[in-house]
């Protein structure tokens, strides 16, 4: 017993009374959840032995039992496996009761406890697949998200020297982020639109030579962010496949959110012109369309597909024009650079993961 | 394998559909911005046309040392991209002159005498005229030289080079400058006239008492077949100096038919610095400042067909506030450089303005000016990096686009620049 000092004995006896209805609480609602979950046990194992029960009795042909057998248990009691194998038995027993619209709701009860049930054409009953055929089973889209890392190179049709010399451009690497969204419309072709943020760059040098084994160098890089919207046709390669390999090819329009260039000159000789930010982004056109070829695989995990795809982005529109090559006259007369113009291409590798998305209905009869 | 066969084929496409810069078409451009360059400081002198309307020619001295230069012919495409170059070692350029067979080259070739016994011949200079053919060589060469002997010494006499024209009978008028080496001696500008193959006509001499002239570098034959240029009348005194604008008229071998001043009595001074004929008309531009050089601005005024200055044409120029009603207010320091007569009988004046905290874009930039026949302002342009774009010389080409060149000096290093504007002013396609 513990020992307080407290102001009257009052208060003492008080507190102790107060302790023991405390513990009393507690050892009570420790009982309830024993017994709980003891109950939960007690009726899963229930519903198992409920759901052999079933298929016993449906073997036996007492197909009027069956509905009141698993009536509660496919309310509460089942895991979702046997929940599933409770409402196929359902089924077809409702189908052997010629109750076709119950047999419906059974189901379409089943198909949305299970989206990925599959029919054994081998065991199941003929009538059974029939129904089946007759409801939406695949998903009605995906939706997901994607990162990746791109490499982007300019494409030029319309080279600006402003200083005689030679010009080479690499690419470089950057990443991207989005949401994807698939709409299969048949077994093997599929829409696939997406929604990206996309950082491009790429590097620039230009090499004026000043005598043997002398060059001035003016040095660039420019920075490009974009909203993508790419849109494409999927084309599944094979119908069964682990890795369900596809090709896909679409087009994208780009918004440019802005552009700008970090650019140096460095002389022979002399002192270097200084590093220098510039905006591009008034000498950008703000719209840019892509065609895109692309081939990937999804991996199924989960309830939706692991997604790993290579594309390539080819430019159709230029990013720039010769309108606005001078519009900042700093960069020829301090850099030596020229505004050529250019489309972009880039290639692309994406990894996400997209979720299936179900609804499913019983489908119009075709005429 | 399909699906990587598949990816083969993307990447090998990609990398093929990707043209390098140096592969591309050239732009086709209507305006652009050129640079030339070396190691050393390339400074640009004038910029024109060929005469077969396939390129332009541009001359320019390359600074080798604090006190050698050469000149260099660069001449280009339409688009300024370079054909060829060529070098005249030891010399100064200050005016080229196209041809139907090649180029009149005109400038000072240059003796650096560093161990001469007297300071006038530690540099003795000879008016120049080279001719090139339409590849670069030099086919011909005229030099004017000439000494003064004294009791002790021979004396270089010291000449230049500042421009050349055509006269009516096939004649190069070749005029330039010369200063005794003796005495109390100012600069005196000189005519010479040669034949096609650089033999001498006749040469005439023009002396101002107790004043220097500075040519401007442009020579011109009137319709009436008399000659027509622009001199600064100057002297200076320590810091300060005194400089007003003479138009100069006279006949083939003549001395002067009309020789009309302008700012004579001005507090400030009025250098020139070019005139050019449109219409009718002559413009003439230069720079109006105090005798300090300080609170400069751009003046225009126009000259008739026989050398007399037209009263009221006169306009005042500053960079920040463009057309001025008082000439002697001055927000930016401002130098009028060149002049161009265009199709339309107006003008474009080329001039230099230096930066201020409210206008210019850093170092000096590049302004143009439009004016009309009669003077009013029409346009005016702004053109500049951070650095000093310091133009030289400005010209309308055969598609009404305007050519200048001048030097373009960032950090310490100069090279030569090359802008083709639209008829605007502008740099766009």
């Amino acid at each position: 017993m513990l020992v307080w000092i407290y102001p009257t004995k009052k208060h003492a006896l008080i507190f102790q009374r107060t302790i023991s209805d405390t513990m009393k609480r507690i050892l009570f609602g420790f009982g309830l959840l024993l017994m709980g979950t003891y109950g939960a046990v007690a009726q899963t194992s229930s519903c198992a032995q409920t759901l052999r029960l079933a298929r016993s009795t449906y073997e036996q042909g007492r197909l009027h039992e069956i509905p009141t057998l698993l009536e509660n248990c496919i309310k509460n009691g089942f895991t979702d496996q046997e929940k599933a194998d409770a409402l196929k038995l359902l089924t077809q027993t409702y189908i052997y009761l010629e109750e076709p619209e119950k047999a419906d709701q059974s189901m379409l009860n089943l198909l949305e406890t299970d989206h990925y049930f599959e029919i054994n054409e081998a065991i199941d009953p003929a009538e059974f697949i029939a129904l089946y055929r007759t409801f939406r089973t695949e998903p009605i889209y995906r939706l997901g998200a994607k990162v990746g890392v791109n490499l982007t190179a300019p494409n030029f049709n319309g080279r600006i020297n402003v200083i005689d010399g030679t010009g080479s451009y690499t690419p470089k690497i950057n990443f991207q982020t989005g949401a994807s969204f698939e709409i299969p419309f048949t077994q093997k072709f599929t829409i696939n639109p997406e929604l990206y943020f996309r950082l491009n760059s790429f590097f620039g040098s230009l090499s004026t030579p000043q005598g043997v084994d002398q060059e001035n160098v003016t040095e660039a890089t420019e920075s490009m962010r974009w909203i993508s919207i790419p849109i494409r046709m999927q084309y599944k390669i094979f119908e069964k496949s682990r890795i369900n390999p596809y090709i896909s090819a679409g087009f994208s329009a780009d918004y440019l959110l802005g552009s700008n260039v970090t650019i140096d000159r460095i002389r022979i000789d002399a002192s270097p012109v200084g590093e220098r930010s510039l905006e591009l982004t008034p000498q950008r056109e703000k719209i840019s369309l892509n065609l895109i070829a692309s081939a990937g695989v999804k991996l199924r995990l989960g309830g939706g597909f692991f997604v790993g795809e290579l594309s390539a982005f080819y430019g159709i529109t230029d990013t720039n024009s010769v309108d606005t090559s001078f519009n900042n006259s700093s960069f020829a007369l301090e850099y030596g650079y020229g505004d050529s113009v250019f489309k972009l291409n880039s290639m692309v590798i994406t990894i996400g993961y997209i979720q299936n998305i179900f609804n499913p209905k019983k489908l119009a009869p075709t005429q | 394998m399909r699906l990587k066969g598949i990816i083969l084929v993307l990447i090998a496409v990609l990398g093929w559909s990707c043209k390098k810069f140096d592969d591309a078409k050239p732009a086709s451009l209507g305006s652009f911005i050129r640079l030339y360059e070396g190691v050393v400081n390339y400074q640009g002198v004038m910029s024109m046309e060929s005469t077969a309307n396939d390129g332009y020619v541009i001359i320019g001295n390359i600074q080798k040392n604090s006190q050698e230069t050469d000149v260099i012919v660069i001449k280009t495409d339409l688009l300024g991209n370079t054909v060829w170059q060529s070098v005249i070692p030891d010399g100064t350029a200050s005016f080229v002159h196209p041809l139907d067979d090649g180029y009149l080259i005109v400038g000072d070739r240059i003796d650096f005498n560093p161990e001469a016994n007297k300071i006038s011949e530690i540099v003795n200079t000879d008016a120049q005229l080279v001719k090139m053919d339409l590849d670069g060589n030099i086919i011909q060469q005229f030099n004017i030289q000439d000494s003064v002997i004294t009791s002790t010494d021979t004396l270089r006499i010291d000449y230049h080079g500042s421009a050349v024209t055509t006269d009516a009978n096939g004649n190069f008028l070749l005029l330039g400058s010369f200063k005794n080496p003796v005495g109390i001696s100012f600069e005196r500008s000189f005519v010479v006239s040669l034949d096609a193959s650089f033999q001498k006509v006749w040469s005439q001499s023009y002396v101002l008492q107790n004043r220097d002239y500075v040519n401007t570098r442009s020579i011109h034959v009137t319709p009436n077949n008399n000659l027509l240029w622009a001199s600064t009348a100057f002297v200076s005194a320590q810091s300060l100096s005194s400089a007003y604008l003479s138009v100069l008229y006279t006949g083939e071998n003549a001395t002067f038919k009309n020789n009309d001043l302008y700012g004579e009595n001005d507090a400030r001074n009025h250098t020139v610095a070019g005139l050019n004929q449109s219409g009718f008309n002559y413009g003439v531009v230069g720079t109006y400042a105090e005798v300090n050089g300080q609170n400069a601005n751009i003046y225009f005024l126009l000259v008739n067909s026989t050398g007399s200055i037209i009263a009221g044409s006169e306009r005042y120029f500053d960079g920040a506030q463009i057309l001025l009603t008082d000439r002697d207010v001055s927000e930016s320091q401002d130098e009028g450089k060149a002049i161009t007569g265009t199709r339309d009988g107006g003008f474009v004046i080329a001039g230099s303005l230096t930066s201020t905290p409210t206008v210019g874009n850093g170092g000096k930039d590049i302004v143009l000016i439009k004016v009309d026949a009669f003077g009013n302002l029409v346009w005016n342009r702004l053109i500049g990096g951070s650095g000093d774009e310091d133009v030289s010389s400005i010209c309308e080409v055969s598609d009404g686009s305007l050519m200048i060149s001048g030097s373009n000096n960032v950090n310490g290093l100069s090279s030569i620049f090359l802008i083709k504007t639209n008829k605007e002013g502008e740099i766009i396609n």
